[in-house]
């Protein structure tokens, strides 16, 4: 099972003088289990690219194959989008309902699931996010705090038990910490949700927590990478007006001030400054 | 949704998109007094005057009005079908208007072609029928293309630099501009608001448009609760921000971008100017203008 995006290419108001090319031919791959990052400065075509995955914005140019249902052929969406769990930017927005639980319950019911297995699920979805599920179902989700909505809107989703899960921004507005939290969270949730899409600018958090990054600029595709491939090539990322991680940055400070050191991550960069302090002193 | 955004802003950057608002304003309202002028059928016959002359009249005056028009579309860059798409919207009302005028025309008529009941088609109802087709369809075009080549924005700036002398009577000028400005600012966010929410609830496997009136109305409720959410969300948090810039209203505030008066704008009103003019011109006789064209017209038949 896995995504294959062939020529994705999408054009906003065509025909118009707003006409805009949002994707340009994109052709990527996300295999089962990956946690795949998409990076790319704002208005490069992250939303618009994801949007397609659920069949949230028909398909116009191009082929998408999620999990084997074909999205240029008829298909059954509901099932597609029970398959694909999308959280949006600022999902806490989008809370509705009277209390938490009816809130993480409306997928589910819309799927048709029986009262029991909504019940099930609804309860494994919040205790998943971390949230104390018999202190909180029952309160309004408008009186929650930031963080507690968040994870509420993301329980909503996770309630559908999707084997593909899209987070759009997951981390935007959230304070460090609040943002650690969140990105921990992905981690957990990724042993019931074997794949997860991430979009973010913010390379730190894809060096993070990705296995491969897809990088995007003005709706074309850049290339796939490895965090570590996608270091290596500041070029790149300089280009796409995005920044190296903060431990790649220093790094690379440091040796255009003629240290010789490489890393990719806060350890590898403290171990790495280490090493290269004990090679002068001997 | 962005062309909601923009009302039915066609952007060109053409002299007509670039003439002050206040300008554009005065002279859309100056073409609408013109069309004015020209005389119904049966105004110009109560009158004492007989139709023929009426016809050569009115049909100068329509040219006048015409070339005008036409001239400044073409110089507004704006394609012709954005123009007459104004006009479908009121069609209908053209079109019945035109045909109340054709079938039932009830003044004093020289020629009857057909006459049952209180049906009768002459020569007079099929004249006016005319007229008044032509004059609906101006006077909706005209504002128009004031629309379509003036963002909303600019057209409140203009509008509340026009009215500015009601302060005077106490009418809050100010603060109906901003607020017109600031709803219309919103409209768009708040489109693309309603637009992601239902993206949103969609990927929950929301369904909007099954069911009779009340499930649709239920089912828009995910939509509208976080909507209604955030637009009161967004009102505090702009209030919060005029306020700590110090936003206190009308008093001691000056504008960033001055509206100022160029060339172009009093070329553009000495071109009404005379177009109106020219229409007096036509429709009442001045210099003998219009009888020296019948008399003409009487010679080449
Ligand atoms: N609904 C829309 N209508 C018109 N243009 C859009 C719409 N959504 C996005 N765009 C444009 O498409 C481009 C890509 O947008 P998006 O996919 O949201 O980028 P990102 O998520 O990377 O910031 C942007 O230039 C944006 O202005
Ligand atoms: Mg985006």
């Amino acid at each position: 099972m896995s995504i294959v995006i062939k020529e994705l290419t999408h054009v906003y108001s065509p025909r118009t003088p707003f006409e805009k090319t949002a994707l340009d031919k994109v052709s990527f791959t996300i295999e089962d289990g990956d946690y795949f990052g998409i990076i790319g400065h704002t208005g490069s075509g992250k939303s618009t690219l994801i949007s397609h995955l659920n069949g949230l914005i028909k398909l116009t140019g191009g082929s998408i194959v999620v999990n084997g249902i074909d999205l240029s052929k008829k298909y059954d969406y509901k099932k597609l989008r029970s398959e694909v769990g999308m959280v949006f930017q600022y999902p806490e927005y989008q809370l509705f309902d009277e209390t938490v639980e009816r809130d993480v319950a409306f997928g589910p019911k819309n799927m048709g699931l029986s009262a029991s297995e909504i019940a099930d699920r609804v309860e494994y979805a919040i205790k998943l996010v971390g949230l104390d599920y018999d202190k909180i179902k029952n309160r309004s989700p408008f009186e929650l705090s930031g963080g507690q909505m968040r994870r509420v809107a993301l329980a909503g989703v996770l309630a559908m038990r999707p084997k593909i899960l899209v987070l759009d921004e997951p981390t935007a507005g959230l304070d460090p910490r609040g943002k650690k939290e969140i990105l921990d969270l992905t981690l957990k949730i990724k042993e019931h949700c074997p794949t997860v899409i991430m979009i973010s600018h913010n390379m730190d958090e894809i060096a993070a927590y990705c296995n491969r990054i897809a990088v995007l600029g003005g709706g074309k595709l850049e290339g796939v990478f490895t965090p570590r491939e996608l270091f290596g090539r500041s070029d790149l990322i300089e280009r796409m007006g995005l920044s190296l991680p903060t431990a790649a940055l220093i790094a690379k400070k440091l040796r255009d001030r003629g240290v010789q050191i490489s890393a990719s991550d806060e350890d590898e960069l403290v171990s790495a400054i280490l090493n290269a302090r004990r090679a002068s002193h001997a | 949704m962005r062309d909601v955004s923009m009302g039915q802003y066609y952007p060109t950057k053409s002299i007509i998109h670039r003439l002050d608002a206040r300008i554009k304003l005065l002279l859309v309202i100056a073409y609408i007094v013109m069309l004015f002028f020209i005389p119904t059928v049966d105004n110009y016959l109560a009158k004492g005057g007989n139709l023929s002359d009426y016809v050569i009249k009115a049909s100068c005056a329509f040219i006048v009005v015409m070339l005008f028009f036409i001239v400044s579309i073409l110089l507004s860059r704006v394609p012709i079908g954005k123009v007459l798409k104004s006009i479908k919207a009121v069609l209908f009302l053209v079109i019945i208007t035109a045909a109340i005028m054709l079938f039932f025309y009830s003044g004093s008529a020289s020629h009857v072609y057909f006459q049952r009941g209180i049906i009768s088609i002459s020569l007079e109802g099929i004249i006016s029928a005319a007229v008044m087709a032509l004059r609906l369809f101006l006077l909706v075009i005209g504002p128009s293309l004031l629309t379509l080549t003036t963002t909303p924005v600019e057209l409140t700036d203009g509008l509340e630099r026009l009215l500015k002398p009601l302060t005077l009577i106490k009418v809050p000028v100010h603060d109906i501009a901003i607020i017109m400005s600031i709803a219309l600012r919103l409209i768009p966010t708040l489109i693309e608001e309603a637009d992601k929410i239902t993206a949103a609830q969609k990927a929950r496997l929301a369904e909007f448009d099954d069911g009779n009136i009340f499930k649709k109305v239920k089912a828009m409720l995910p939509v509208f609760v976080p909507l209604l959410v955030s637009s009161f969300r967004r009102a505090d948090e702009l209030a919060y921000a005029m306020d700590s810039r110090c936003y206190s209203g009308a008093t001691g505030r000056t504008r960033m971008k001055v509206m100022r008066m160029r060339l172009r704008d009093f070329v553009a009103m000495f071109v009404m100017a005379a177009v109106f003019f020219a229409v007096l011109v036509f429709v009442y006789d001045f210099f003998g203008v219009t009888t020296l064209l019948v008399n003409l017209v009487g010679i080449a038949l």
